[in-house]
């Protein structure tokens, strides 16, 4: 098994999403990310947990969500593990990084629209035996970035 | 979360101060549907106490707005905060609504559009 830096498990209840919020606001903010580069990173990494209760759990508050972080030397990488309803691949579709059609985007589509646009890369596999795995990376900033 | 509503020179004022996310949207969709409800008006949005956004709460905001326009009413944003503004810069809902500064702007506005 790969090393993690990070595993944590989190009831399913929307209320304690501001524990996973800030965890991972502290871990983003000590590798050298900007201020808004971090905010965006929670709000992606909150939106798929919500995701996770809504769609997987069906607004079930008493199952589990587990959150993996890990930094290696290119990448930060979070994976978002549930074990409720496996996503149908049509919602999942890996989408390009374009500007998002916000008119004529659905509401219901909004939240994966954000994680594609925070994140550099974003995978989907089915758990095992059921649930849904995602797994969103981050290039680490480069030194000439600005950390503000 | 926060709801206030208040009447600006006969133009109807919403602000909204906390977290507008998953724990929010049912109360101010609530608020939001009462209000398309009543009908044609400019609305000003003051959004200058939100502190943080989902896409839950960009949902609504959405909702609001296309409810407002099926009435011939108008929705203006006043007062984004940071954190707010860059959520709408990366979702590109700027490009979807009438954005201002401030909530006084935003008045100014729907006064010259309505004295034109």
């Amino acid at each position: 098994m790969t090393p993690v830096d990070i595993r944590m498990e989190v009831r399913s209840e929307p209320r304690l999403l501001q524990s996973i919020r800030s965890l991972v606001r502290c871990y983003v903010s000590d590798r050298g990310f900007s201020r808004d580069k971090t905010d965006e990173v929670v709000l992606a990494v909150d939106e798929a947990c919500t995701n996770a209760i809504r769609h997987a759990y069906q607004g079930d508050k008493d199952k589990a969500l587990h959150l993996h972080i890990h930094t290696n030397s290119s990448w930060m990488e979070f994976q978002l593990i549930d074990e409720g309803k496996t996503a149908p691949a049509d919602r999942v579709q890996p989408k390009s990084a374009e500007v998002i059609d916000a008119e004529a985007m659905t509401p219901g589509g909004l939240g994966m629209a954000l994680i594609y646009q925070v994140f550099d890369e974003v995978a989907f596999s089915p758990g095992s035996p059921a649930g849904n795995i995602i797994t969103m990376r981050l290039r680490l900033p480069t030194p000439t970035e600005e950390t503000t | 979360m926060e709801i206030s509503k208040s009447n600006e020179d006969g133009v109807l004022v919403v602000s909204l101060a906390g977290r507008l996310d998953e724990m929010a949207t049912r109360e101010v969709e609530a608020a939001f549907t009462e209000i398309v409800e009543r009908g044609a008006a400019p609305v000003i949005l003051d959004l200058g106490g939100v502190e943080y956004i989902s896409s839950n709460g960009l949902r609504v905001l959405l909702l609001f707005n296309r409810g407002l326009s099926r009435v011939a009413g108008q929705l203006k944003l006043a007062g984004l905060t940071p954190f707010v503004a860059e959520v709408f810069q990366i979702s590109n809902f700027t490009a979807v609504f009438e954005i201002y500064p401030t909530r006084q702007l935003a008045l100014a506005a729907v006064q010259e559009r309505g004295g034109s």
